[in-house]
Order: C-alpha cells, then sequence, then structure tokens
C-alpha cells in the first residue's frame, strides 16, 4: 500500500490539505502548521484531499483550528469525509492543549534529599522492627520445638550451601593462586619463598574466604530471599498463608535464617580449603615448594585462633544477609517492578554490611589483641 | 486483498490452523474468517484454547501448522520488520490490563506513540490524554501509576493504550473478567463506543454472556479442539446441537437471554 505523506498548501483563504493524515507520518506537518502564517479573515480548511485521517490528524487540525479562532479567525471544514467528521467531533469534545493538562509536580533537589533521608530513616526503623518481630517468632518456635520446619530447613541448606559450593570453591581456589602468585614473586627476591605459606594461609583463613563467602552467599541467596518473598507478596500468597493462619515468619524466615547459619561458616572452611589448596598448587608450579614442605610450614604459621577467627564471623554475615533479603522482599509492593527494585536494594545493602562488620571484627579484634 | 462473494475485505484469515503443545492438541484445522468492521467474539469453555487462539492471531505464538492472514498478508512468510509494522495497525488489550508498572497512565498510553511516530512530545501528550479520555478515565488518573488504579480503571487504562494508534484491528482478552456487573457493563458501552468513534474490527474472547449479547455481531464457539459452531448470537442460541445448546443455555446463558430481549 502506497502511502502519501501528508501536505498543506494556503491559497488565499483557503487550507488544502492532502494524503494520509496518521499518526506515523504526521510529525513534521505537525510543526509546519504552526508556523504557518494566516490571512485575516475566514480560513476555509479543505478536507477533500485527505485520503485516510487518524485521531491524531483530527488533533492537529482541531488544535490548528481552536488557535484560529483564538485569533479571530472564521473557520470551517471543508468536505471532510464521514470518518474524518466522526474523528474532529471526537477531537473538538475529548481534546485539550498540553498547558491544560495537569501535570506532576516536579520535586527539587532539597525535597529530593529530604524525602531520601526520610525515606533511610523508615528503612532503618523497619528493619528494627523486622528483627524484633523475627526474633520473637524464633523464640516461639524454640518454646514450641514441635513446629520447626525441617523440611524448610532441609530445602534452604540446598539451595544456600550445596548449591554454592562450585562457584564457592573455584573463586576461592583462583584467589589462592592469585595471591601466592602475586607475593611469591616478591618473596623470592628475599629469599624468602616458603613464607608463602604464611601469607596464603592467613589472608585467606582470617580475612579473604570468610568475605568472599559471604559476598557470593549475599548475591545468590540473598537476592534470591528478596525475589521470592517479593514475588509471594505481589501475588498475595503472602496474605494467603496469614488467612490460613501459618505465621509468614515461620514459615519463609526462620528457616532461611536457621539454614544460612549452617550453611554460611561451613561454605567457609570449603573456601578456606580450596584456597589454601590453590595457593597450595601454584607455589608448587612457580616457587618449586612441594606439598610437604607447604603443609608443614603451614601448620606452624597458621593456629587454630587464625582459623576460627574467619570461621567466627561467618554466623553474624548469615544472619545479616538472611535478614536483609527476607526484609527487603517483605517491603515489596505493588508491581514486579518493585521486586526487581528491592532485590537490587536487598544485594548492596548486604554487601556493604558484611564489608562494614568485617572492618568493625578487624578493629575489635586489634584491641582484644587476637 | 481477499475478498469472498459478498465483497467484504477479510482482515483475518485462518486455514487449518493447529497447535499442539507436545502431544496434546489444543486445536485442529480451524478455518475461518473475520471481515473489516466486524464484531467477532470467541468463546468455549476453560482449557478450551481461545486465548492460544487470540496469541496465535496476535503473532505472539505460532501455530503448529496452517497459516494466518492478517490484512492480507501471511504472517508465516513476514520477516520480523514487516510483522512489527503489521503489529502497529493491532491493538491488543490483555486480560489483567499489562500496563508497564513503572509508568504513569499517561505514559503507558503515550509508549505506542514515542516508539512509533515521531510526533514531538507535547502533540504525543495531548494525543495520550484524549485517547485517557475516550476511555473514560479523567485526566487527573493519567498521573496515577497501574498500581494505584481499581481492576476497571486499569482496563479502560489498558485499552486506551491498545487504541494509542488507532489501529484497525483491536484484539480483547477477556475484557469483563473481574469486573463488578456495573463496570463490566460500562466497559461494553466503551467496545461500542469505541467501535462507533475509530471503527476497528473487534476480536474478544469472553466468558461473558451479556458482553455477547451486547456487542458481539458474530460468535465463534471453540471446544473439543475445533470449532463447534459460528453465527450470531440468535442463531447460536436456538441451535440444537446438544453441545452448543449445553453453552448457551445454562442458567446464566437463559438470563442473559432474558435480559438481552427484555432491552
Amino acid at each position: 500500500m502506497a502511502t502519501t505523506l501528508p501536505r498543506f498548501e494556503l491559497r488565499s483563504n483557503r487550507l488544502h490539505c492532502q494524503g494520509h493524515w496518521t499518526a506515523r507520518h504526521l510529525a513534521s506537518v505537525a510543526t509546519l502548521i504552526q508556523r504557518q502564517r494566516w490571512p485575516a479573515g475566514a480560513i476555509v480548511i479543505d478536507l477533500e484531499g485527505v485520503a485516510r485521517i487518524d485521531t491524531a490528524g483530527a488533533w492537529v487540525l482541531e488544535r490548528l483550528r481552536r488557535s484560529l479562532v483564538a485569533a479571530h479567525h472564521e473557520v470551517t471544514f471543508h468536505k471532510p469525509s464521514a470518518e474524518a467528521e466522526k474523528l474532529l467531533e471526537l477531537a473538538r469534545t475529548q481534546g485539550a492543549e498540553s498547558d491544560q493538562l495537569p501535570h506532576g509536580r516536579r520535586i527539587g533537589a532539597l525535597e529530593a534529599l529530604g524525602r531520601q533521608a526520610l525515606e533511610s530513616l523508615r528503612n532503618a526503623l523497619g528493619l528494627l522492627d523486622f528483627i524484633g518481630d523475627t526474633s520473637l517468632a524464633a523464640v516461639r518456635l524454640l518454646i514450641h520445638p514441635g513446629r520447626i520446619r525441617w523440611r524448610e530447613i532441609a530445602h534452604a541448606l540446598g539451595e544456600a550451601g550445596h548449591k554454592a559450593l562450585p562457584i564457592v570453591g573455584l573463586l576461592a581456589f583462583l584467589l589462592g593462586i592469585v595471591i601466592t602468585y602475586q607475593g611469591g614473586v616478591q618473596l623470592r627476591l628475599y629469599g624468602a619463598s616458603i613464607f608463602v605459606a604464611d601469607l596464603v594461609g592467613l589472608s585467606m583463613l582470617r580475612e579473604l574466604s570468610p568475605i568472599i563467602t559471604a559476598i557470593i552467599v549475599a548475591g545468590r541467596t540473598g537476592s534470591a530471599y528478596t525475589a521470592q518473598i517479593g514475588t509471594m507478596k505481589v501475588t498475595e500468597e503472602i496474605d494467603a498463608l496469614r488467612s490460613i493462619g501459618i505465621p509468614p515468619l515461620e514459615l519463609l524466615v526462620l528457616p532461611k535464617l536457621a539454614a544460612l547459619l549452617i550453611a554460611l561458616p561451613l561454605l567457609t572452611v570449603y573456601a578456606d580449603f580450596m584456597g589454601v589448596l590453590g595457593g597450595m598448587v601454584m607455589a608448587n608450579v612457580q616457587l618449586d615448594l612441594s606439598y610437604t614442605t607447604f603443609i608443614d610450614r603451614l601448620q606452624d604459621a597458621v593456629s587454630v585462633k587464625s582459623y576460627l577467627v574467619g570461621v567466627g564471623k561467618a554466623p553474624v554475615f548469615a544472619v545479616v544477609i538472611a535478614l536483609i533479603g527476607c526484609y527487603q522482599g517483605f517491603q515489596v509492593s505493588g508491581s514486579a517492578e518493585s521486586v526487581g527494585r528491592r532485590t537490587t536494594i536487598s544485594v548492596v545493602q548486604s554487601i556493604l554490611a558484611v564489608i562494614v562488620i568485617d572492618a568493625l571484627f578487624s578493629i575489635a579484634f586489634s584491641y582484644l589483641d587476637i | 486483498m481477499n475478498d469472498d462473494a459478498t465483497g467484504k475485505e477479510h482482515v483475518i484469515e485462518a486455514r487449518g490452523l493447529t497447535m499442539r503443545f507436545g502431544n496434546k492438541t489444543v486445536h485442529e484445522n480451524l478455518d475461518f474468517d473475520i471481515s473489516r468492521g466486524e464484531v467477532v467474539a470467541i468463546v468455549g469453555g476453560s482449557g478450551s484454547g481461545k486465548s492460544t487462539l487470540l496469541r496465535e492471531m496476535t503473532m505472539l505464538q505460532r501455530p503448529t501448522a496452517g497459516s494466518i492472514r492478517l490484512f492480507g498478508q501471511p504472517v508465516d512468510a513476514l520477516n520480523e520488520r514487516q510483522r512489527m509494522v503489521l503489529r502497529q495497525r493491532i491493538g491488543v488489550l490483555f486480560q489483567n490490563g499489562a500496563l508497564f508498572g513503572g509508568e504513569t497512565v499517561l505514559e503507558n498510553i503515550a509508549t505506542p506513540l514515542q516508539e512509533h511516530t515521531r510526533l514531538d512530545r507535547l502533540l504525543i501528550e495531548e494525543l495520550s490524554a484524549i485517547k485517557l479520555r475516550l476511555s473514560g478515565l479523567a485526566i487527573e488518573d493519567g498521573l496515577l501509576y497501574p498500581n494505584q488504579l481499581s481492576g476497571g480503571m486499569r482496563k479502560r487504562a489498558a485499552l486506551a493504550r491498545a487504541m494509542a494508534l488507532d489501529p484497525e484491528l483491536l484484539f480483547l482478552d477477556e475484557p469483563t473478567s473481574g469486573l463488578d456487573p456495573i463496570s463490566a457493563d460500562a466497559l461494553d458501552e466503551l467496545v461500542l463506543q469505541l467501535k462507533a468513534s475509530l471503527g476497528p474490527t473487534i476480536v474478544l474472547v469472553t466468558h461473558d454472556m451479556d458482553s455477547l449479547w451486547r456487542v458481539a455481531d458474530r460468535v465463534m464457539l471453540l471446544g473439543h479442539g475445533r470449532l463447534l459452531a459460528v453465527g450470531s448470537m440468535t442463531e447460536l442460541a436456538g441451535s440444537r446441537d446438544p453441545l452448543v445448546a449445553r453453552f448457551f443455555s445454562g442458567p446464566r446463558g437463559r438470563a442473559a437471554l432474558a435480559a438481552a430481549g427484555a432491552s
């Protein structure tokens, strides 16, 4: 179907319109027609040559008529088709210029800052509230241990723990390799290659494997918690649970919290092992340290205390990740878009919290001389 | 284009349309035509494949076999670009509205205009406002987000978006489902009004007997994977075919018939 572009031409007091006055082709005509200069007196808009017209075309013409009438012209439409007549009528009754349409109020920078501050405060208070609720629910559950949902815990444990093994293992292994490689080069300069065991052992066990495991778990499990609970909120499943008489905290939050409390320390131990293994392999390849030498040195360098300090942080991280993930899930409201936004917030907040808490641990340990 | 003996242009032509999921046949060998300007209703029990058929006609799903021609063009043979052009001539009202949650109602209506025309921002805003008012919503409602709307308002807003580009062919998936009787009546009224002012061909899927009597020129009854009957409501309601009669002469069908007779 060949389309003919819309055109108009002013001859004396007659505006001849031609072609297809439809939304797809109207852009330039709509602008040009507003720039047109008009002779005094009555104007006739001749629509005889208009092959097709839609609401957009009709509104452009109606808008023109209004502006001409406002400038004291008399305006008539000449020979509109039956279709055009209907659409012009529609534009006349339903159309309004944009300056008469209501617009959303613009928010200034200061107001935005204020709103954001209030939002953060509300968020913090909400989280506090949520921690309180969850604690109470946990206490209730400990009083009636028969209501503990073992099946949910086992399922969450599989999701958060077992399925995270490959990625956590791979990352820790690579991290061990990188540390050994970077450190080994320096240590060899001083003929102190053997101390690479100290380097890998201490840095992995005390700092890196707890934090890297927590960050991975925050990214893959914390986000999943938010998305799951959030989606259930959107589809009213949370309300359904309440109305059936199942407390959502008991079914959705506590099993996840318990599972993560078990899974994260175990994953951390696994990451310790894989990280040191990576270092050991790299030391063997690059520095010609045999495995037995490496392990001997490791036993001297790394005390049980360093190991416990690292693994001891994991339950704290687990609680933080599970609580933030679940809390943000419950904060979802309305639409699917909100699920996405809350999931992002949950991951960012829990990673941030993990790093801040790790820093606090470091300070505390140095005061306590551990 | 493909005209039949009556000289009417066919907007949709389906030939040998078959849809299977795995070894479950949804429908088999459907043949039907829909002419320009008609209001055709597709009815059938739950699971009879009404929505699947709608998805095939709106190019959202490929049939397993058979062909569909839209505006005379064979949909299978078109490339993605040509389909895009075709899609602009089609409007779809989804069952739950499917409004974009991150945009206001007015922005939702403006989306097709922004994507497919080069009109300036003010003009798009004004055109969206026309469609908004045409769908029976107040201008102020245009600033609301979809989750702030009631069910009836959401359907109206979605209808306004479907009508944004003045489509020649409008698909409505259960337009009155989930609405109270008053809102449902009002929505039927709105569909008739849109029909009168913008003149699209309308294909609707519905369960609503009252809707069928009020808006449909022709009804296609789907069941057992085939078209059980095609005809006007009066014809179908008088049918002696037990399968057809069961659908239209249940208590709801009779009540709707009585209501249609009374008005």
